[in-house]
């Protein structure tokens, strides 16, 4: 039977090459649509639980696009006097607050690291943030001439590095964390400000905040769970010129825009599914004419009815399994691809679905069009059983 | 009786088209069919090759009644037991003259044929036409291979109607001759034709007119 299978579909080649590939781009395109949005989500929900902090407060004047603040390492000198800090501490419902400086290395011949990276001076006296991911370091601090260099820092390695010309030792690299810290070099607050001090490059920067001792670039704030977050960012902004940036509202922005992109991509991809479907019960539709004259034959020299139900039915098995089995393949680098270029471009982390996750989707997809397929099937099954065996005698020559 | 059909109508809505026929063929033993055209000559093949059910009467085959057979069974018999030849060859035309052979070996589920096959295509002359699609044949290479088909499984009875139909002479004369001949190696043939030098080298004629046979 399988061999008769084989014959069928090989010898409408054409009409079994359309079919297929039909099948393989809607399974494809919804595989890649579904481990993409998998990607977003996780990445966003890890986003949301790794940033740390509820609020991060920036000069009211820094051109800064929130989403590249939080998730990526693109360096952004801005700096606001350390005394607002004292400011926040103080309002009601901030629970607790940590300022950070940051910096950059150079893409000149002084700095170990390729390009301009962010460089983040934390005060480990106040972190809660990157304390967390280095909590396992001899000591349990950084001395002022070690760093801690982010997992996406590119072109590092070894145990010392230059940076803007002072010699560092490198006490750690942080696993992945999905946040900016994954693309930034961390060092002691003080140890930052000393460093570039010396650099007379970072002065334009600088601008008002002219001594570099009492500069942040920016402080972090988690407020108090019993607390209405809105009347806290209000509160703050009152202070002066401050930009509150609330890395929730950054999240949910990012996945509304990501949710629309997906709804388009899923009418793309319903679309493309639903032609593959009308042509998947197209071409079983017409076998129902068309092969009359074979299954009345087949009939005539010793086929049940059952063989051939199990001849039309191992047809669209055969052309949705291997579609099926095409499509994933397609989906899975479609969406490697996808992720290789959202990688340059997205202000927001993007994480590996589960194993279970991805087995799950396959499960699924190949569920889904393997009924579509017999169903495709039924008709034709149903037309082949009552075939008259005696139709066979009445027959011209068969296709 | 090997093979044997009583008291058989068959109707198509109003229309009777076989009446009362009563028929019987044994092992090793050949049946010629002849009658006018419309005469009811391939219902009765139908019938008789449990193709189609008879509206009344008994088929019976090795003295059991068909009709207690399930479709299944019926098929099952026919793929087992009987050799069909078509008026028209009935070839697939996409598969080769080889695979065209192996269909009733593939529905019997009966992979190892092949060899048995190329043998019969050979004894046809037909060893050089394998691979060849039945649009590469002449006439009477399709019908050696429809021939072959039939033959394959080593049928108990071989059903041939109108097998010369459309021949040259000397063509018609060889392919009659062979069928003629399968009795003398055990299968009984039920030969329809019109053809009255054909039939009356059969072991047994008939005719067959208006649904009755004389």
């Amino acid at each position: 039977m399988l061999r008769i299978i084989g014959h069928s579909l090989t010898r409408r080649w054409v009409q079994s090459l359309s079919t297929l590939t039909a099948v393989v781009f809607s399974v494809g395109i919804f595989f890649a649509i579904y481990l993409l949005y998998l990607s977003v989500s996780l990445g966003l929900d890890a986003g949301k639980k790794r940033l740390g902090a509820d609020l991060l407060v920036i000069p009211a004047d820094s051109i800064v696009e929130p989403e590249m603040l939080l998730f990526t390492g693109q360096p952004y000198n801005v700096y606001m006097n350390r005394e607002i800090e004292g400011q926040i501490a103080k309002i009601p419902g901030v629970r607790r607050t940590t300022p950070q400086f940051f910096a950059q290395t150079l893409n000149e011949t002084c700095c170990t690291l390729i390009g301009a990276t962010r460089l983040i001076g934390f005060d480990q006296r106040s972190d809660w943030l990157v304390l967390s991911w280095i909590k396992r370091l001899p000591g349990g601090g950084l001395a002022p001439d070690q760093v801690i260099v982010g997992s996406g820092v590119k072109g590092f390695s070894g145990q010392t590095a230059t940076i803007l010309k002072k010699k560092v030792r490198v006490a750690a690299v942080l696993e992945p964390t999905a946040t900016s810290l994954d693309y930034s070099v961390l060092m002691p607050i003080d140890a930052t400000r000393d460093l570039v001090k010396t650099i007379p490059y970072f002065q334009t920067f600088l601008g008002n905040q002219g001594d570099v001792s009492r500069a942040v670039s920016a402080v972090l704030v988690d407020v108090d769970n019993d607390f209405d977050r809105g009347t806290v960012v209000k509160a703050i902004e009152r202070t002066g010129r401050v930009r509150v940036i609330q890395a929730s509202v950054v999240l949910q922005r990012i996945k509304d825009q990501m949710d629309v992109l997906f709804l388009v991509m899923l009418c793309a991809g319903t679309l493309a599914a639903v032609s593959s479907i009308i042509q998947l019960f197209a071409r079983f539709f017409s076998l129902a004419w068309d092969r009359k004259g074979e299954w009345g034959l087949y009939r005539a020299l010793g086929a049940t009815r059952r063989d051939l139900k199990l001849l039309v039915a191992g047809e669209a098995l055969f052309l949705t399994w291997g579609g099926v089995a095409a499509g994933l393949v397609l989906g899975y680098c479609l969406n490697a691809a996808v992720l290789h270029l959202l990688e340059r471009q997205a202000a927001f982390p993007l994480l590996d679905p589960s194993p279970m996750d991805i087995t799950v989707g396959i499960l699924a997809i190949s569920g889904a069009f393997t009924l579509l397929g017999l169903i495709a099937a039924l008709i034709p099954g149903i037309k082949s059983a009552g075939i008259d065996p005696s139709s066979a005698m009445a027959m011209g020559d068969i296709d | 009786m090997l093979l044997e059909m009583i008291d058989v109508n068959k109707k198509f809505d109003d229309d009777t088209i076989i009446r009362e026929v009563s028929l019987g063929v044994t092992a090793g033993q050949s049946v010629a069919v002849t009658g006018p055209s419309g005469s009811g000559k391939s219902t009765l093949m139908s019938i008789f090759g449990l193709l189609l059910q008879p509206s009344q009467g008994e088929v019976r085959f090795n003295g059991q009644p068909v009709s207690s057979l399930s479709d299944d069974e019926r098929s099952r018999l026919r793929n087992r037991s009987f050799g069909f030849i078509f008026q028209n060859p009935q070839l697939i035309g996409s598969l080769s003259v080889l695979d065209n052979v192996l269909v009733p070996a593939r529905l019997a589920r009966r992979p190892n044929l092949d060899a048995a096959a190329k043998v019969t295509l050979e004894s046809f002359g037909l060893g050089h036409r394998l691979k060849h699609l039945p649009h590469q044949l002449s006439i009477g290479q399709k019908r050696r291979v429809a021939i072959a088909r039939a033959l394959l499984l080593g049928p108990e009875v071989v059903f041939a109607d109108e097998p010369t139909n459309d021949l040259d002479q000397e063509l018609a004369g060889q392919i009659g001759e062979y069928l003629l001949s399968l009795p003398k190696s055990g299968s009984a043939l039920v030969l329809v034709t019109h053809d009255h030098h054909l039939a009356a080298k059969a072991d047994r004629t008939v005719r067959i007119d208006n649904g009755t046979i004389h």
